[in-house]
């Protein structure tokens, strides 16, 4: 019988490597063929928005710039979407980030704690906090 | 139980003994907590009464250091083996 695995990531994705843990767990789980739930809560909210180019002269190094982009989780989240795993955010620390109105990743969904998290939980074998 | 630590703070560690009472406890290794997995450092983990330690691989590798011999180094297929069968209860501090 399937189990899903639930997860609260409070961190984004630069500052240590809890959201790189958490997106390659979901891997993992889904490849189980098990479910996955993901509530991207506090800086974890950061992650959830599509990317936005910049068009001007940037000082970045192509290896800097490789190295970052090992970061980057953006790609990662939406292929884990596009398999079955369900991404919420919490709105409330994305109106305090001021990033409640951009668009979001395919497959991430504007959410709260009284419904998107709440639902998670009311459905999960196993709930995990992510993040600091 | 499993206990899921992501950050090597040794504060709060008490708190694997008090939530684990007489249950069998082990402890998953993620990220900067594989530190405390180290020679020298893994040794708290019996104080508190843990049975078992284990660690994630990648965390361990990008972090250059070597686990104590007792710890077991894990990958995701591992680790998500270990949170969503192996115990009946899993927390994360």
């Amino acid at each position: 019988m399937s189990r899903t695995l639930t997860i609260a990531l409070l961190s984004g994705s630069t500052e240590n490597d809890d959201a790189a843990f958490v997106v390659n767990l979901a891997r993992a789980v889904l490849a189980r063929g098990d479910a996955v739930n993901v509530f991207l809560y506090g800086n974890g909210c950061n992650l959830a928005n599509k990317p936005v180019p910049f068009d001007g002269r940037s000082p970045i190094s192509d290896a800097l710039r490789g190295h970052m982009d090992g970061f980057v989780l953006a790609g990662a989240i939406e292929e884990l979407a596009a398999a079955g795993a369900k991404f919420a955010t919490c709105h409330t620390t994305e109106y305090s980030r001021g990033t409640e109105g951009l668009a979001y990743l395919d497959g991430v969904a504007w959410g709260d704690v009284g419904n998107s998290y709440t639902r998670f939980l009311m459905s999960t074998d196993v709930l995990l906090t992510i993040g600091r | 139980m499993l206990f899921l630590l992501h950050t090597s703070r040794t504060e709060g560690l008490e708190e694997l003994r008090i939530l684990g009472g007489d249950e069998d406890k082990a402890v998953l290794l993620v990220g900067d907590a594989v530190y405390l997995g180290l020679p020298g450092q893994v040794d708290v983990f019996e104080t508190l009464g843990v049975d078992a330690v284990f660690a994630a691989r990648d965390a361990v590798s990008v972090r250059g250091v070597v686990p104590a011999e007792a710890v077991a180094v894990l990958g995701y297929d591992g680790m998500a083996k270990l949170i969503l069968d192996d115990h009946d209860q899993v927390i994360s501090l």
